[in-house]
């Protein structure tokens, strides 16, 4: 039950079992549908409900510039095939 | 002709060296010889690690792959085949990708430099399609690319 609005910030009500309802206009924000599924999680003393898509998104690979040199390492083409590639990208690129 | 599913880590890869397999394969998907695939979160991953810890020249090349249109985005995976994957298993960050890739029908090998992605269970999971490393990819099917 929504008791006070802000643009952001709203007081709801813990109804039995711990269900709630999730303002109109912040579903609407969130892309959040019914029968979707929400991530909840705990941060400090708050609860965050994010939509599944915001969810996915938020976690995602950050490789470090190592990974990247391991992964460029292992990708290397033996010779002359890495020159013949190199070429044609450098034709492109320029 | 194969259809392949991209990681990442592929055209990460690419970015920092033209004369990898990766830089290879993404010249096969312009020549027509293979049809490459990424999903939606792959663009998403790659760029945002292209703004963060690449150079320019990275960035240009990265821009250039997605400009030219040859790689087929396809939309993430559905929510039930993300919660297939997270049974199978345990990696809320390659989760949505792999299992973006089982979506693709054609798609019979997903390319990928990540080791995590090798592992057996995601191996089990992908069956039939096949997880392999570029230079395999190449070794295997230098005829067809050429």
């Amino acid at each position: 039950m929504q008791v006070q609005s802000q643009q952001q910030e709203t007081w709801i009500k813990v109804l039995s079992k711990g269900v709630i309802t999730i303002p109109k206009e912040f579903r609407e924000q969130l892309g959040l549908e019914e029968g979707d599924v929400a991530k909840a999680k705990i941060e400090g003393d708050k609860l965050v409900i994010q939509s599944r898509k915001v969810a996915q998104y938020s976690e995602y690979r950050t490789f470090s510039k190592e990974q990247i040199d391991e992964f460029v390492n292992e990708d290397q083409l033996p010779e002359p095939l890495a020159t013949e590639v190199q070429k044609r990208w450098a034709n492109k690129m320029k | 002709m194969k259809h392949i599913f991209l990681d990442t880590s592929i055209l990460v890869a690419f970015s920092g060296s033209f004369t990898g397999g990766s830089a290879y394969i993404l010249d096969c998907c312009e020549r027509g010889k293979v049809k490459g695939y990424v999903s939606q979160k792959v663009v998403f991953e790659t760029k945002k690690n292209a703004a963060k810890i690449m150079g320019e020249d990275a960035r240009r090349a990265i821009e250039y792959i997605f400009n030219q249109g040859f790689l087929t985005i396809v939309t993430d995976c559905s929510e039930e085949e993300l919660q297939k994957a997270n049974q199978a298993f345990q990696n809320p960050k390659d989760a949505p990708i792999i299992a973006s890739a089982k979506q693709i029908p054609q798609a019979s090998l997903l390319l990928s430099l990540d080791n995590g992605f090798f592992k057996p269970e995601v191996i089990e999971y992908l069956n039939p399609i096949e997880v392999i490393k570029p230079g395999d990819f190449i070794n295997r099917f230098r005829e067809e690319l050429q």
